[in-house]
């Protein structure tokens, strides 16, 4: 069995992608991180995190069977591979502000319909 | 079969025009008969004796009132239109104007902190780059020593500096988009973007730049035809001059 990826591996995509380097985009081959999405156009963002699971043996500190790339989007598993091409890259502190504010905000629970900002005006 | 579509085959097709069509009517009736006399007369060519000038002067005269009685009633029967315009311009400018005030006001908050942070961006791009510029000359005097000290460990570190330098150089270079994005995702990005404005400075050297575009030309001519109206012919024919333009007097009717 293989050791763990590290964390500067994993997430090495991602902080290039936030330097600005513009790395290539796999489809199916999606790069853990965060990041944010819209379900549809001008619709709120939703935050998606992507993220590897696996399973170590505590003796040997080796995987006891294959990593697995998963997402979550809005609190939900979703299909990382199948979503990862629609996602921007954000900090980890962008994530989680976001977080706070999907939870702190109604209008974005709606995710899957345009937002109207006029219903109600955004305040400090 | 008739294929072509039918204008009025609408909803709303069928309501009555927005004007007193019979008043029109009864003034194009005068107007027809106006317009037939005008063939007449133009068959004529040319004017020839005092009587027929006298009638030419009553057909003119004529003319003239209808055509005034005409436009009387598109002014009479297009005021309630433009006053219930009017109405409604007036209800909506409040409110628009209140708007326009909150998001120029803001923008200008918007606009300051872009600048701070364009600025910002800017600053730390110029320390990157005074860092990359450092570190790859370091990188080159490290590696010059390595080469003259034979030390083939040393000649790799300090290939890596220097690659590392070159990354920071790279990263110093890229361009900065200054943005903000939207929040939740329901609004547009405001960005800092430069435009161009305008001061004008030496009208003159101006003057000289758009000598040859018409519209200067046209503008000029309507300053000076506005002059020359509130002068008179009096005083054209007195010898009043425009600077840059021919004044003459031609008689009209």
């Amino acid at each position: 069995m293989r050791q763990p990826s590290t964390a500067r591996d994993l997430y090495a995509w991602h902080r290039s992608a936030l330097a600005g380097d513009a790395p290539p985009i796999h489809d199916g081959l999606p790069e853990p991180g965060w990041y944010r999405r819209r379900l549809v156009k001008g619709g709120p963002f939703v935050p998606v995190r992507i993220y590897v699971s696996r399973e170590i043996d505590p003796e040997t500190g080796e995987l006891t069977a294959p990593e697995l790339t998963l997402a979550e989007s809005n609190g939900e598993q979703v299909n990382a591979a199948a979503i990862w091409t629609h996602l921007e890259p954000i900090s980890r502190a962008d994530y989680e502000a976001l977080l706070r504010l999907c939870a702190s905000t109604p209008e974005m629970a709606a995710t899957m319909i345009k937002m109207d900002l006029t219903q109600k005006a955004p305040r400090p | 079969m008739n294929d072509d579509p039918n204008p009025r085959e609408v909803i709303g097709g069928n309501n009555p025009p927005d004007f007193d069509a019979d008043k029109l009517a009864a003034l194009q009736v005068k107007l027809t008969d106006y317009l037939d006399a005008a063939g007449a007369w133009l068959a004529l060519n040319k004017i020839e004796t005092e009587d027929q000038a006298g009638k030419l002067t009553d057909y003119i005269s004529g003319v003239r009132d209808l055509r005034s009685q005409i436009e009387n009633l598109r002014v009479s029967e297009k005021k309630p239109h433009l006053d219930a315009g009017k109405r409604v311009d007036e209800a909506f400018k409040g409110p628009i104007a209140k708007a326009d005030l909150a998001a120029e006001k803001l923008e200008g908050f918007m606009t300051d902190y872009l600048r701070a942070k364009a600025k910002r961006d800017r600053a730390e791009q110029q320390r990157l780059a005074k860092i990359a510029a450092e570190k790859a000359a370091e990188a080159e005097r490290e590696a010059a020593a390595a080469l003259a000290r034979n030390d083939l460990s040393g000649q790799v570190d300090a290939q890596e500096k220097a690659d590392g330098a070159a990354a920071l150089a790279k990263q110093a270079e890229r361009p900065v988009k200054t943005n903000v994005k939207s929040a939740t995702g329901g609004g547009r990005t405001i960005a800092l973007r430069r435009v161009p404005v305008v001061v004008l400075q030496n009208i003159n050297t101006a003057f000289l730049h758009y000598r040859d575009n018409p519209a200067l030309a046209e503008f000029l001519t309507g300053l000076a035809g506005a002059e020359a109206r509130t002068v008179g012919v009096d005083a054209i024919a007195k010898g009043h001059k425009i600077p840059g333009f021919i004044l003459s007097i031609e008689e009209r009717v």
